[in-house]
């Protein structure tokens, strides 16, 4: 589904990512791990089609197309998903307003019609009720004046009305107290489908014991220095990365 | 890549740039007193208007045009304009049958004139060039003893009450605009909601201009006696043409005690061509006096049109506790200029005012707010705040905020505060990683920045506004 | 009420200058690494040897420093008005940073003449490529003073200024600033402090000219207003057309302390570049009743609870001062101003501060 190879990036003239290597295919769990400054945020940045990133050498192919080439609604459309570390407020527009234009430019590029209004707020609901979102929230501005852990699950939901083939999950997690924690994870792993994969990436293994990951990857200094199964984020819990970069 | 979204956005389209085809009665170009007797004679005025306006022309001549505002306004030409045009009467005085071809002029500009076919509960005065076509609902509001009529029928059916409020609170010399409008005002609506009456549906007045080379001056009077409440709407358009045409009006709202007006505007007048020729010169003096105690008045407006804006809606807090708020979005594309804002003028004791205004400038346009707050000695208590924000979207046009905040008071307690930014690039990309595309995502996010002015408005109006917001912008109708 | 003892404790510095055969004038600063000159009706006139930087004219002053010259004392200009035979006086100084310089200033004009006077006062300055200036001024004179000031400056890129505005006393007090940002990356701060009584009028008029990219300014003045004062501020905050990235902050704000007090704001932005993030603010209000009364049941004394809440108000100011020895003496100058003690000043022709 995603193939990433030796992708270089940086921001300012100063390389963040120095040749990133990954390939997820559909059905598969990544997980993506690594201290703060290892190029993580940038990564997804990258992915999602950020402009203040420039790529600078590499390739990228998402469902056999060169992403590198597609603009952020591009991507958008074409199925990749972001959930961003801090969800950006919106002032003004409300949710339902935000995300029926979302929704429907994607039907409109799959051909479909606009969605009627009655069908949207039975399918809000619907997905609202994913991350246990009070209705209530539908009214509101994007984000404006919402908790962090409120936020998050905003993110979440969002993933659930727009169905994306892969979801990059950046932090997830953080901010977040147990209660909201479990319900954001539960979300994400009710979300997955034998045709769709998830990059988490994360600073933490505790959202790892509920999204179970089939990969691990540790990201440091701008490249991967170890990729193996689940039980590499437990020992990373455990004996932090000091062993994986001094190895 | 956002030059691109800026270069569609400034392709907009006006949807209104038609003319009516139609036999119209013109006076002479120019203004003298002979034109303004004219005026006054075709209109069938009594004398003392007739003199209200001679002094009034004799004021203007000792004034010059004034100078102050963050515009390039062109040599306009005074003798070159035509102060009075009405479609030719096919009908008699004071009959409601309306000519078919004006009748299809605001069907097309989405404007009820048939009872039948009502916007939700609206009654519309309707102004087309020098005189007032019709009104509807006249009967349905007599009931309750509310009166809605053009101005000139009130000079004739109600000529004590125009006489005390007329100039009572925009007086004659106040400024340029206002007295030439008191010499040559044509038409425009008279209304008055009497004791303790609360109107039930909106009024409006809608100006169109159609003729060539000439301008409208009209006035409207608005008096809202003790505890009575009435929301006021006013809309305009006017056809597409090389020319600039001068808008000069006048509007004085009288809120006596207990009493509440609100008072919305869309203002849609030809805003000229993308290179910036022709549009109409909006030159507005409105004014609203909060008269009695607990007496309320809340502005809103939505600029969208004309080449070049100068309007300040104000309000003189007089009542003790009188209250009045201002909310404004002024949107200036091509190569439009717009200086507006609002006076708040606290006399009384514990009045308070808001200003909410929102400026958002595009293409090769200047827009700015220019606002006065002025706390009396008298006005012990007195409160205000102030919000001003502006938007820039392109890196050719400009934003300014002119506040001006005068306190004599101790115990008055101001605040003002402004912003001015691009839009956000993080919002952009956040809405473009959803899937909306770039120049829809900067409409949503332009009309989410405006919300707080739009939900002022009444309902119907307010998906108008939305929509003119879009269309000011953006290459087509959202 | 003044113990002479108190402050020769207090303030350990203190040169003098006898002006021509006549009085002295002893200037009490804190502060042992400070480096005194007294301009004496806009003459140049010290015993002590002229330092390094100064040009002496017969209009005036200019002080200048070379290529990465560093200043590390603080050069204290004393301005004096003296003759009492003049009543109009106009002179120039010159403050000129070169590449890469830095020095801090600290100029105060002060008077030894109880008549009526007016001074106008021009200070050009030029600061150039990463050069940096602190810079307090402060204004301590009478009521039969009038003293228009006006500043201006000129930044070349990276170069830095910090100035700070104390304006404690005088008749009639009319400061022009105009700052044009010429080079990238000037950072400029201004803060400026008002406090005016009796029948002193006060205006302030700052003009911050953003005239290329990535340039950042920040602007705080507060005043507090008794009596029959009277204030204006006005500010305008220009960005030309394609001084992107430009970040500026104008704020005003104002206390009216009594009923006849009166004041006008007027703070403006003048924009023609978009990617810009530009502010301004101000604000016109009373001292917080609840907090008083707060006090006042802590057995404060409604005056003194008054004084607190208009020195916490002032502080934000204050702060900017770089150097905290020059703050606290600052500090308590304003103190001193808001308690009314100050009176001994306008009355008083010497040993001022």
């Amino acid at each position: 589904m995603l193939s990433i190879k030796d992708l270089h990036a940086s921001v300012n003239g100063k390389e963040i990512l120095k040749g990133i290597n990954l390939t997820v295919n559909a059905g598969e769990v990544h997980a993506i791990m690594g201290p703060n400054g290892s190029g993580k945020s940038t990564l997804s940045s990258v992915l999602a089609g950020k402009e203040t990133f420039e790529v600078t050498s590499g390739e990228v192919t998402f469902m056999g197309r060169n992403l590198l080439e597609m603009s952020p609604e591009e991507r958008s459309w074409a199925g990749i998903f972001l959930g961003f570390q801090y969800p950006i407020e919106i002032p003004g527009v409300t949710n339902v307003n935000f995300m029926k234009s979302a929704l429907n430019e994607h039907r409109r590029q799959k051909g479909l019609e606009p969605i009627s209004s009655a069908e949207f707020l039975k399918l809000m609901r619907e997905k609202m009720a994913v991350v246990e979102m009070n209705s209530s929230f539908s009214s509101r501005g994007v984000n404006v004046g919402f908790s962090g852990g409120e936020k998050k699950r905003n993110e979440i939901f969002q993933m659930a009305m727009l169905e994306p083939k892969l979801a990059i999950l950046d932090e997830t997690d953080s901010g977040l107290d147990v209660d909201a924690l479990r319900i954001v994870a539960t979300g994400v792993t009710k979300l997955k489908r034998p045709d769709n994969a998830t990059i988490v990436i994360t600073h933490y293994q505790r959202l790892l014991d509920y999204i179970v990951p089939d990969v691990v990857h540790v990201l440091y200094n701008g490249r991967i220095i170890k990729t193996a199964g689940k039980e590499l984020a437990l020992e990373v819990e455990k004996r932090g990365y000091d062993w994986l970069i001094n190895a | 890549m956002s030059q691109d979204i800026i270069q569609t956005i400034t392709q907009s389209e006006y949807q209104h740039g038609f003319t009516t085809d139609l036999e119209q009665e013109f006076i002479p170009k120019g203004l003298n007193e002979d034109i303004i007797r004219m005026i006054s004679a075709r209109k069938e005025e009594p004398e003392w208007l007739l003199d209200f306006r001679l002094k009034a022309f004799r004021k203007w001549q000792t004034m010059t045009m004034p100078g102050w505002a963050h515009l390039n306004i062109p040599e306009i030409d005074y003798q070159d304009i035509i102060y009075y045009a009405s479609p030719k009467k096919k009908t008699g005085k004071g009959s409601q049958e309306i000519d078919p071809e004006l009748q299809a002029t605001f069907d097309k500009l989405g404007i009820p004139l048939h009872e039948r076919n009502v916007l939700a509960g609206m009654a519309v005065d309707a102004v087309f060039d020098s005189v007032s076509v019709k009104t509807t609902f006249r009967e349905a509001l007599a009931e309750k003893g509310i009166i809605f009529c053009s101005f000139s029928e009130a000079v004739r059916d109600y000529p004590d009450l125009v006489k005390k409020y007329l100039a009572s609170v925009v007086p004659v010399g106040d400024n340029f605009f206002s007295a030439l409008n008191s010499a040559v005002f044509s038409d425009g609506s008279f209304c008055y909601i009497p004791k303790g009456v609360r109107c039930p549906m909106e009024l409006s007045s809608y100006f169109r201009i159609n003729a060539r080379g000439t301008g409208q001056f009209e006035r409207t009077l608005i008096v809202a006696d003790e505890g009575s409440y009435v929301s006021y709407l006013e809309g305009c358009t006017a056809p597409q043409r090389d020319e600039n045409q001068l808008h000069a009006a006048v509007v004085e709202i009288v809120v006596l005690k207990d009493a509440e007006v609100k008072y919305s505007t869309v203002q849609n007048w030809y805003p000229g061509d993308r290179d910036g020729k022709g549009g109409i010169f909006n030159f507005v003096t409105k004014r609203g006096l909060c008269k009695g105690e607990n007496s309320r008045l809340f502005w809103t407006q939505v600029e969208t049109g004309s080449a070049i804006t100068w309007k300040y809606p104000s309000t003189v807090l007089k009542g003790d506790n009188s209250v009045s708020e201002f909310y404004s979005v002024a949107v200036t594309n091509n190569y439009q200029q717009a200086d507006t804002g609002t006076k708040m003028i606290h006399i009384g004791r514990n009045t308070r005012s808001r200003i909410i205004s929102k400026g958002i400038s595009a293409g090769n346009s200047q827009n700015s707010y220019r606002g006065l707050v002025k706390v009396l000695k008298s006005a012990e208590g007195a409160r205000n705040f102030s919000q001003c924000d502006s938007l820039l979207l392109g890196d050719k046009c400009g934003a300014h905020t002119f506040p001006y905040i005068e306190s004599d008071n101790r115990t008055a307690v101001l605040e003002h505060e402004a912003t001015t930014s691009k839009i956000s690039e993080d919002q952009l990309f956040y809405c473009r990683q959803r899937g909306i595309r770039e120049e829809d995502a900067v409409g949503l996010i332009v009309n989410g920045y405006a919300r707080e002015v739009i939900n002022q408005l009444p309902m119907e109006f307010a998906v108008e506004a939305q929509k003119l917001l879009q269309v000011s912008l953006e290459g087509s109708v959202g | 009420m003044h113990r002479e003892s108190d402050m020769e404790d207090n303030y350990i510095y203190a040169p003098e200058v006898r002006i021509r055969d006549s009085a002295e004038f002893r200037c009490r600063v804190p502060m042992q690494d400070t480096e005194q000159q007294f301009l004496v009706d806009g003459r140049l006139e010290s015993d002590a040897p002229l330092s390094s930087g100064y040009v002496s004219s017969d209009n005036g002053v200019c002080f200048s420093l070379g290529r990465n010259e560093k200043s590390g004392k603080v050069l204290q200009m004393i301005s004096v008005r003296h003759d009492s035979a003049l009543e109009r006086l106009s002179f120039r100084n010159e403050i000129r940073l070169a590449e890469n310089s830095s020095a801090k200033l600290l100029l105060c004009s002060h008077t030894m003449t109880l008549d009526r006077y007016i001074t106008e006062e021009t200070v050009d300055m030029t600061l150039d490529e990463d050069a940096s200036l602190d810079l307090v001024i402060m204004q301590n004179e009478h009521n039969d003073a009038v003293h228009r000031t006006v500043f201006n400056i000129s930044m070349k890129r990276g170069a830095r200024l910090n100035m700070c505005l104390v304006s404690l006393h005088g008749g009639e007090i009319d400061n022009k600033v105009k700052v044009n940002l010429d080079g990238e990356h000037c950072e400029c701060r201004i803060g400026g402090l008002y406090l005016v009584d009796g029948s002193q009028r006060y205006s302030t008029d700052v003009r911050m000219n953003h005239n290329v990219p990535y340039c950042t300014s920040n602007q705080l003045f507060k005043g507090i207003l008794d009596d029959n004062s009277s204030a204006e501020f006005s500010g305008i905050v220009y960005v030309a057309p394609d001084a992107q990235k430009t970040e500026a902050m104008q704020s005003n704000h104002n206390l009216l302390a009594s009923d006849d007090a009166r004041i006008d704001t007027r703070p403006q932005l003048e924009i023609y570049a978009d990617d810009v993030k530009c502010s301004h603010g101000a604000t016109v209000g009373r001292l917080d009743e609840e907090a008083a009364f707060y006090m006042r049941s802590r057995g404060i004394a409604s005056r003194e609870a008054r004084i607190l809440q208009q020195l916490a108000f002032v502080h934000e100011v204050l702060e900017r001062v770089g150097n905290v020895e020059l703050r606290e003496r600052l500090s308590s100058l304003v103190e001193k101003r808001l308690r009314g003690e100050f009176s001994r000043c306008s009355n008083c022709s010497r040993n001022c501060c």
